[in-house]
């Protein structure tokens, strides 16, 4: 029935799965709610929104080329589960957003994410369908043109772009930081970690996306997930490990568990 | 037709979908179904292009209405999109003309500004208070004098010094952070099958 080579990792992937759900039911059912190390940029969300109040400046908001249609959907969710808090941020100081869209999907979703956002922060008159503006189905040099056109023209207070960046991560960040915006910026796509390092004031690198789209609720059972999450890293640590050492002295166990 | 919005009804067509593809990729028994899965998303995408269409001429049409600031390039705009969009079903070598003398060369010179970035990323990373980017900055340097051509005339040992950081704390640090980023997907995917994760309903 499980293909072979395959046993060992669909008994890996239910093991951790089985973790990070147990860890999520503890916490929900009050028994144990992990502390989670505060981020840098999750606690300066606030404060960024706050300073575009102050300088009566707008937001830019990306969420990358990736959409919720393909590979990248995860880190899409991710990014889009921060900028609902962000909206309600710019909400309660009536600071105005915008975001280029590159996928016609993410247009509903990032409207009524971004109206939700509004009205929750206190001001729902303040939204407007220009807040949301399609740009070409992925197409990126279009979307690149775009951003850059509108952080040069308007200058946006800050720039804050999450989620699966491809080289359109160069120009979103590069311009903003010409622009002089307070930059926060992350994706788990290995290739731009240096990028989002380099160029941001608030940097989240790798996984500290999920962990920031889960710890932004502040809910018991999104909290218990990371712990679940912090297990598994466990698990794959001893794992490397013992492979290192069983290389070193020459069995072949793990490769026949691989290939099992 | 309202149980259609149902946060129930939305959580289970992204729930049976990535069931499908997460049964095929274990058993190989639902090849099929993950095709026909991927198919309909390929349909779905292309109707929601629709939606595009409607919020790029809405978004337009309304500032060349209000004569907003900058007003002529929103006609520019309309005027490119549906002449590309004619000449694409009615005047092929119109088409094609757009696509290979206009397009390309406008395409190009967006991506010349990637590389002008991406240049700039050093000069940038230099002046940032960060301390991770000292450490960026140091393997920077040594992946440029690995890639120098006249290396070895300036020291022997970039060569070595180079493979060692690109196959040993490079190769490291990027399987760490895979082993983050998967574990990371794999806690988001049981956050909303449980329904714990809703952005992605937008509101």
């Amino acid at each position: 029935m499980i293909l072979v080579g395959k046993k060992f990792e669909l008994i890996l992937f239910l093991i951790i799965l089985g973790l990070i759900y147990y860890m999520i039911d503890r916490a929900r059912r009050g028994i144990k709610t992990p502390k989670v190390r505060k981020l840098a940029a999750l606690q300066a969300l606030r404060e960024v929104v706050g300073q575009a109040a102050e300088q009566h400046k707008p937001i830019h908001i990306s969420t990358g080329i990736g959409g919720l249609h393909d590979e990248w959907a995860p880190m899409t969710i991710a990014a889009m589960a921060i900028f609902r808090k962000v909206a309600e941020y710019a909400g309660e100081f009536g600071v105005p957003l915008k975001y280029y869209c590159i996928r016609a999907h993410m247009i509903p979703a990032m409207e009524d994410l971004i109206q939700a956002g509004y009205t929750k922060g206190g001001r729902p008159e303040m939204y407007n369908s220009d807040m949301v503006e399609f740009v070409g189905d992925g197409q990126q040099r279009a979307y690149m043109a775009a951003v850059m056109g509108y952080i040069s023209r308007e200058k946006p207070a800050a720039n804050i772009m999450l989620g699966a960046g491809f080289y359109e991560t160069y120009i979103v960040l590069g311009s903003g930081a010409v622009a002089g915006c307070l930059q926060v910026a992350g994706t788990p796509r290995l290739y731009y970690q240096g990028t989002v390092v380099a160029l941001s004031d608030y940097p989240v690198i790798g996984q500290e996306l999920y962990a920031a789209a889960a710890a932004i609720t502040e809910n018991p059972p999104d909290l218990g997930s990371l712990a679940g999450q912090d297990y598994g890293i466990v698990i794959c640590s001893i794992l490397m490990i013992v492979t290192a050492l069983l290389a070193t002295v020459g069995a072949t166990l793990w490769s026949q568990l691989l290939a099992w | 037709m309202s149980w259609l919005r149902r946060r129930e009804v939305c959580i289970a067509l992204y729930v049976i979908p990535v069931l499908i593809i997460l049964i095929n990729h274990f058993t190989g028994q639902l090849a099929a179904a993950q095709s026909e899965v991927i198919l309909w998303a390929s349909t779905l995408a292309t109707f929601a292009i629709l939606l595009g269409v409607i919020n790029l001429s809405q978004h337009h049409i309304t500032i060349i209405a209000r004569k907003s600031k900058r007003w002529p390039y929103s006609i520019i705009l309309l005027a490119a999109f549906l002449s590309t969009f004619i000449f694409n079903y009615a005047y092929k070598p119109g088409y094609d003309f757009v696509i290979t003398r206009l397009l390309s060369s406008l395409q190009m010179a967006l991506l010349a500004y990637v590389g002008f970035y991406s240049y700039t990323v050093f000069f940038r990373a230099s002046g940032t208070k960060n301390p991770h980017v000292i450490v960026l900055l140091i393997s920077m340097l040594l992946g440029l004098f690995y890639n120098l051509p006249m290396r070895d005339m300036i020291w022997t040992g970039w060569g070595p010094l180079g493979v060692w950081v690109k196959d040993v704390p490079n190769t490291g640090g990027m399987n760490a952070l895979l082993i983050g980023v998967a574990l990371g997907t794999l806690t988001l995917f049981l956050r909303t099958i449980l329904g714990y994760e809703e952005s992605y309903l937008g509101g």
